[in-house]
């Protein structure tokens, strides 16, 4: 599985540390500062309005299984246009996630009471988080 | 100013009954989405300061009771447009349904409002998915808003401090609860607001291709305590607690 990080680089290492249980073979980074993780490839771009973020990431999404991003206010808009631009499904909020016969993310609704497994096939872009993060997956 | 409101008909979060690890949905009330309420207060004073007209569409994925979306228009809101037949909750086919809705139906509009993200799902992403699929800008989480011909101005509330943030009309603007204080209709105003203009449009006749995510199921989130009760001196405790929560992953 090849995942992409797309993260401010003060969330970088807590949203590398939410994908390595799922055991990926390959993971890049984008991001916009240097950060310490064990990524095998860091881009570093000088980002700021979101239509930036998304520009980019349209331009490095092509052959990554999943694209995991933060919870943060600026990263759910970029991830929510960024799916509708590459045109994959994309989960929000996720605080778990698993591989079986394809991805299973759950996520936190009805004000926490309440708990949604949504499922997609791979590649396909959905969401991880804890109450710290959310991704996207593809 | 023509004013378009997304509005979602979301269960009710804090009257689900839940019976082990079961919520029951079909035994749940729905409401207006509580921060969709500030999306139609900004309108209504909008239009109150602009004249124009403010209309709601509203995509159903959950039971439909029109009674709720009356005290939506009761707000001074003029028309509603309302989807039905879609099921689940995909963020991705209800922008698309809006989109296909506004494009449809020739509804005009110069600033689409949004509530930040809806009170049972708060994915926060039908604002944004829709600026895509209407190739308009978007102004996210926005707490603050200003209008000077046709230039919109936002107040972004982000994590780390805000952010003023100006585009062009059209424009998409998500807000938030700081945004305003909504009003609360009479109940005579939501009676009248019984006879204002609502238009079904089925979903058959939409083109609601978008990304699929599938709903394998929905349970109560029960939270389940450790119970592990540490006793001893303070030293040993702490060094014990410090161990505990490492263990678990609270701390590294």
């Amino acid at each position: 599985m090849r995942v992409l990080l797309i993260s401010e680089a003060s969330n970088l290492p807590k949203l590398f540390s939410a994908i390595s249980g799922l055991n990926p073979n390959y993971v890049e980074a984008i991001t916009n500062g240097e950060a310490k993780v064990g990524v095998d490839k860091l881009l570093i771009a000088n980002l700021n309005a979101n239509e930036c973020w998304v520009n980019l990431a349209v331009e490095r999404a092509e052959g990554f299984d999943l694209i995991a991003l933060p919870s943060s206010r600026d990263m759910r808009e970029v991830a929510s246009r960024l799916s509708v631009r590459i045109g994959v499904p994309y989960v929000a909020g996720a605080v778990q996630l698993s591989l079986k016969d394809g991805l299973l993310a759950t996520k936190l609704c009805f004000g926490g009471r309440g708990l949604e497994v949504l499922s997609s096939q791979l590649p396909v872009r959905s969401e991880r988080g804890s109450q710290w993060f959310r991704a996207i997956f593809r | 100013m023509e004013i378009v409101v997304c509005v979602k008909l979301a269960y009710d979060e804090t009257q689900i009954p839940i019976e082990g690890d079961k919520l029951l949905l079909e035994r749940a009330p729905v409401k207006v989405s509580d921060i969709d309420k500030n999306a139609i207060e900004e309108a209504v004073r909008i239009k109150e300061k602009f004249g124009g007209s403010v209309t709601i569409v509203s995509v159903v994925t959950g039971p439909y009771d029109e009674t709720i979306l009356n005290e939506a228009l009761a707000m001074g809101a003029d028309r509603a447009f309302i989807v039905e037949g879609i099921s689940g909750t995909n963020p991705a086919r209800t922008a698309k349904a809006i989109a296909e809705v506004i494009r449809k139906m020739g509804i005009k509009y110069d600033l689409i409002l949004c509530g930040e993200g809806s009170s049972d799902q708060y994915s926060c992403a039908v604002a944004p998915m829709l600026a895509e699929y209407l190739s308009i800008p978007v102004i996210t989480f926005v707490g603050k808003l200003e209008i000077e011909r046709n230039i919109i101005r936002g107040e972004r509330l982000l994590e780390t401090g805000y952010e003023l943030v100006e585009t062009e009309l059209p424009a998409i603007v998500s807000v938030t609860s700081e945004v305003n204080e909504p009003r609360i209709p009479s109940v005579l105003q939501i009676m009248k607001a019984g006879k204002k203009e609502k238009i079904s449009v089925k979903s058959s006749d939409l083109n609601l291709e978008a990304p699929k995510v599938d709903l394998v199921e929905v349970k109560a989130y029960v939270r389940e305590r450790l119970r592990k009760k540490i006793e001893g001196g303070i030293e040993p405790a702490l060094r014990e607690v410090i161990s505990v929560l490492k263990e678990k992953g609270v701390i590294s």
